[in-house]
């Protein structure tokens, strides 16, 4: 009889135990524990609330339970002595590969099942965000391999030790390995919980399933190679581990196997491709810990100080399905010295440079694989001619750095969103410039929406191939890209017009909500209270929305960004942006226009931000547009309900039991507890103000401050700056006994 | 037609335990053969070594001319085996179970040979029964059924009618005998009567050692002047009662012994009582 008959019948058998439906039918709830308690995905995005987490809690709970079944299944043919039968008719190893393959079997039909149970409600509540593809992705990447690597390892150690309350706590400890601090941002460690930082509901999120394909691959492999090892383990003619060892040993293609799997583990785990493991500079050591700066540029390298830059230009093929590019990167050089000279190009260690010239001659390079603060330096020999036109051709994809692996973020070619920048973009020469500027064409998948930093980017050429050639051009020199199926809006309201930017999954959802009208409201509001932003024609304002990976927002060259989760119901965080969706970006407007527009920092109070400004500021407008009702309903009533609710927090009120907190969930409540400090509470304060001092005099102080700056530290405004402003002393801003 | 040839076969446990002793014999299909012993004599490891599932740590078992140890895929598939102590898959029903069993021994066209086995084992009422539910003897049942599934050439039964009424003793001992027309059946009891209208051939084995190998008429001819009746109990020495008998004139004792005492009457052995003259003369040697 054939070994795919006996799988035949042992799944046959298998589908007709209690057992294995009692585990099935469990597992299909898992994922509900997903939805309330087992939250590992920051649950800012739709996609990650009712997918990510729930799939990783089915992988979970999954995981675990088909481990039981399979111990119990390994287990009772000897208990019950059924093997006294079936080994008389065949090989117990081929029982025991054929009993594998069929619980492997039931966890696919379990994880098919929750598929399709969970379609429905998924598709209900991402609407137009939902991504069938993606959705198959979650179940069949990060939960259904979860179940089968459980399966593995249980079975594994039964087979070497044969006693299920040691192979259960081996199985225990190797999910717990998993679980733990150790493995917390190692993708590639964390076996049955994959590393699932957020899901994004609007664009890709190609990186987070390579990543989790990768941590599968590695995981079946070491653990294919363990189970063939215990496999040699099981014990036969009544022998004990050696002797059956020994005995089963003797089908050399089983050892084979076993070797050939775990140095396949070994490399994969070695040659991992997406983390660089460069270690970031510490530069010092902040409350509760060393701190760690991250560094995203150099300092001038010292080799390449008799070098001007004069300009960057680029030729970009960005190959999106591919998530890799290939460019040439052309400099204009002056070359001072006189002589030959070693130049220093940096760039991210996920790039391999193919080929330089230097003035049309090839010249030598070493890559000096030195990954340090997530670049590597290319030493180039230059010409002793004073003009050099260096031409490098390279390809390859950024990798993440390690200081950001635990997010999986940073910048990331997609097939859907490209997001690229800097030493990640192109190799960079640090070297004096004379404002020498970036510009280039970058060739693109003809569905995707090109913005760059500088000058508004442009088509240039509608290629053959489905793709469409643009124009960068940015004289600041930073050339910061992003390109994804976006939605452009022209504002106006301000001096230049103002572009806004938003994947084409909200379109309905925005004209719905009239975006552009209440944007043009908010900068027009902005423009006539706090002056135009200065920004020209050439060179516009653009605000754009970014995949959630991004956690937060912030802003490059005259590119605003907002990451997505300002644009999902499930994201939005109303105790500083409002009632809506709108809102919400209303106010992330306002911010920008106190970000670019003035400075607000305190030394000694670091509540004092532009956040809180811009969150009074969103009141304001929407009380001018709206009425006090709704102003005062939606802003001011939130704020009080965040800062009573911190204040609230049993760690607020006995900080002395926060130190037993392991570092991570204090780093997490100091995070939140900051945003609303400076968010809602000194909103709450810049509120008490303005009734004390009445609205329109705020509205003259703050336009007063945006417009001159401050006078204790110009150009900074300092919160004694404001209270002066005012005519108040701290002591009068007490929000406590407000609320 | 099948033949094993088993040459001074050894068997120690890794606990020091000698189990099998230099046996040696031949087995030709068609045979029914009682193996016949005490408990812990060596039977179920004899029965073991020759289904495979054990290894000798002496001598060899040859299968059809070919040692056992590289035709153990031969063996097994033409190998139907009921040990000693077995489980089945308790949330199956008994036709789930055989279909089961039919399916790993590879057997085309199942159906039909579940029905016949269903049928020989009296399981007909049982089959769309959980095992879980069937009794003792029902379960003893399903096991005989499913090593006569395939219609194997070698029968290996340790024990068969454990917890099977008389009624269902006969009747199975009936059903070994038709199946051993045409192919090896191996029978290992220590019940005489299961044995004695049925085999053609009988070893007996104590202390892992063959005792006895030959026809149950040759057993009864060695124990010929060794078995006698004694009207009133005496003192047990040298001999042994294997029954007593009420009669009319009072309570008989039936005896072995290798020399009758005075006043015991001669009588015509039966199979148990040359079975126990032979293990009683092999205890007297120890």
């Amino acid at each position: 009889m054939s070994f795919f008959s006996y799988i035949k019948v042992e799944t046959s058998r298998i589908f007709q135990s209690k057992s294995t439906w009692l585990v099935m039918v469990l597992t299909l709830l898992c994922p509900l524990i997903g939805y309330s308690v087992h939250q590992t995905a920051v649950t800012a995005t739709t996609a990650s609330f009712v997918l990510a987490n729930p799939v990783l809690a089915g992988g979970l709970g999954g995981g675990i339970l088909f481990a039981l079944l399979a111990l119990y299944e390994f287990d009772r043919v000897y208990k019950y002595h059924t093997d006294a039968l079936t080994e008389s008719i065949t090989s117990p190893l081929l029982l025991g590969g054929a009993k594998l393959i069929s619980l492997l079997a039931a966890a696919l039909v379990t994880t098919v099942a929750a598929s399709v149970l969970y379609l429905p409600y998924t598709v209900y509540r991402m609407g137009v965000v939902f991504n069938f593809l993606e959705y198959l992705d979650c179940f069949f990447i990060l939960m259904l391999p979860s179940l089968w690597l459980s399966i593995l390892a249980t079975t594994a150690f039964y087979q070497m030790i044969r006693r299920v309350d040691l192979s259960f706590v081996l199985f225990a400890v190797f999910t717990f390995f998993s679980l733990s601090p150790w493995a917390e941002s190692e993708y590639i460690l964390r076996w049955i919980n994959p590393l699932v930082p957020g899901l994004s509901d609007d664009f890709s999120n190609g990186i987070i399933f390579r990543t989790a394909v990768y941590n599968r691959l590695f995981w079946l492999s070491i653990l294919s190679g363990i189970w063939f090892l215990g496999l040699l383990c099981v014990r036969n003619y009544r022998k004990g581990l050696f002797g059956s060892f020994t005995h089963n040993v003797r089908k050399a293609y089983l050892l084979e196997l076993s070797i050939a799997f775990l140095c396949f583990g070994v490399y994969l785990y070695h040659a991992e491709p997406y983390i660089d493991h460069s270690p970031a500079k510490i530069y010092g050591s902040g409350v509760g810990g060393t701190q760690t700066i991250v560094a995203m540029d150099s300092p001038y390298a010292e080799e390449n100080s008799n070098l001007t830059l004069v300009s960057t230009q680029l030729e970009t093929d960005i190959e999106a399905s591919r998530s890799r590019l290939k460019s040439t990167a052309v400099y204009q050089l002056k070359n001072s010295s006189g002589k030959p000279q070693e130049c220093i190009l940096q760039i991210n260690p996920g790039y391999t440079i193919d080929h330089i010239t230097a003035n049309g001659e090839a010249v030598s390079f070493t890559d000096k694989k030195n990954d340090h603060e997530h670049m590597k330096d290319i030493a180039v020999s230059l010409p002793s001619e004073e003009e050099i036109r260096l031409e490098v051709r390279y390809e390859g994809y950024p990798k993440i750095w390690s200081e950001t692996r635990r997010h999986l973020s940073g910048h990331k070619i997609e097939k859907d969103y490209v997001e690229l920048g800097g030493i990640h973009l192109r190799p960079v020469i640090n070297a004096s410039d004379e404002g020498a500027g970036v510009t280039g064409e970058i060739t693109l998948p003809s569905e995707l929406e090109l913005i760059s930093s500088g000058k508004t980017a442009q088509v240039i050429q509608v290629n053959t191939d489905g793709t469409k050639t643009w124009r960068i051009d940015d004289p600041s020199g930073s050339a910061s890209l992003f390109a994804g199926n976006y939605v452009k809006k022209e504002l106006s309201g301000s001096v230049a017009p103002i572009y806004f930017y938003y994947s084409q999954k909200h379109e309905n959802k925005m004209e719905k909500l009239e975006i552009e009208q209440i944007l043009e409201n908010t900068i027009t509001y902005c423009t006539n209270q706090f002056g135009p932003l200065g920004y020209t024609e050439v060179e516009p304002f653009s605000i754009l929305e970014t995949a959630g990976h991004m956690f937060g927002g912030g802003s490059s060259g005259n590119l605003n960004i907002m990451d997505e989760s300002h644009f999902s119901e499930d994201g939005f965080i109303n105790f500083h942006s409002g009632a809506t969706i709108a809102d919400s970006i209303s106010t992330e407007i306002i911010q920008t226009w106190w970000l670019q527009g003035a400075m607000v920092m305190d030394a000694e109070n670091s509540d004092w931000t532009n956040g809180g400004l811009s969150v009074y500021a969103a009141y304001r407008m929407a009380k001018e547009m709206y009425g006090e009702g709704y102003a005062i309903e939606n802003h001011v009533k939130e704020w009080e309900k965040a800062w009573s609710n911190m204040n609230r927090n049993f760690y607020v009120r006995h900080p002395e039991y926060a130190n037993i907190l392991p570092e991570k969930y204090i780093a997490d409540l100091q995070v939140e507890f900051s945003t609303i400090r400076t968010h809602a509470g000194m909103a709450l304060k810049v509120y008490k103000a303005a009734q004390l001092i009445g609205e329109d005099k705020m509205d003259a102080v703050l336009t007063e401050l945006y417009q001159n700056g401050g006078t204790e530290h110009p150009p900074f405004i300092t919160w004694h700056d404001f209270l002066n402003a005012c005519g108040l002393k701290e002591e009068e801003l007490n929000i406590d006994e407000a609320i | 037609m099948m033949n094993i040839s088993v040459q001074n076969l050894n068997m120690t446990y890794p606990t020091g335990k000698i189990a099998l002793r230099d046996i040696s014999l031949d087995i030709k299909s068609p045979n029914l053969i009682g193996l016949l012993g005490p408990n812990g004599a060596g039977k179920s490891t004899f029965m073991n070594l020759l289904t495979a599932g054990l290894l000798p740590t002496g001598g060899s078992i040859l299968l059809d001319g070919e040692p056992l140890v590289h035709k153990e895929k031969k063996l097994k598939s033409k190998l139907g085996y009921l040990p000693q102590s077995f489980g089945l898959y308790d949330e199956l029903t008994v036709w789930q179970f055989l279909d089961y069993m039919a399916a790993l021994k590879g057997i085309r066209d199942n159906k039909k040979d579940i029905e016949r086995v269903i049928q020989e084992t009296n399981l007909k009422d049982k089959r769309k029964a959980r095992i879980r539910t069937l009794s003792g003897g029902q379960r003893q049942r399903v096991g005989i059924a499913q090593a006569l599934l395939g219609n194997p050439e070698l029968l290996i039964f340790d024990e068969p009618t454990v917890g099977l009424d008389p009624e269902e003793r006969i009747s199975f001992r009936n059903l070994f005998s038709k199946n051993a027309q045409d192919k090896i059946v191996l029978l290992s009891t220590h019940i005489i009567e299961d044995v004695q209208s049925v085999c053609n051939r009988l070893i007996a084995i104590n202390h892992g050692k063959i005792l006895f190998d030959g026809t149950p008429e040759q057993l009864i001819l060695s124990a010929q002047g060794h078995v006698g009746l004694l009207e009133n109990q005496q003192e047990e020495q040298g001999f042994k009662v294997t029954a007593r008998v009420n009669t009319a004139n009072g309570v008989h004792y039936r005896i072995v012994a290798k020399q009758l005492p005075f006043g015991a009457q001669v009588v015509e052995p039966t199979l148990e009582d040359a079975y126990m003259y032979l293990i009683g003369k092999e205890g007297d040697k120890q």
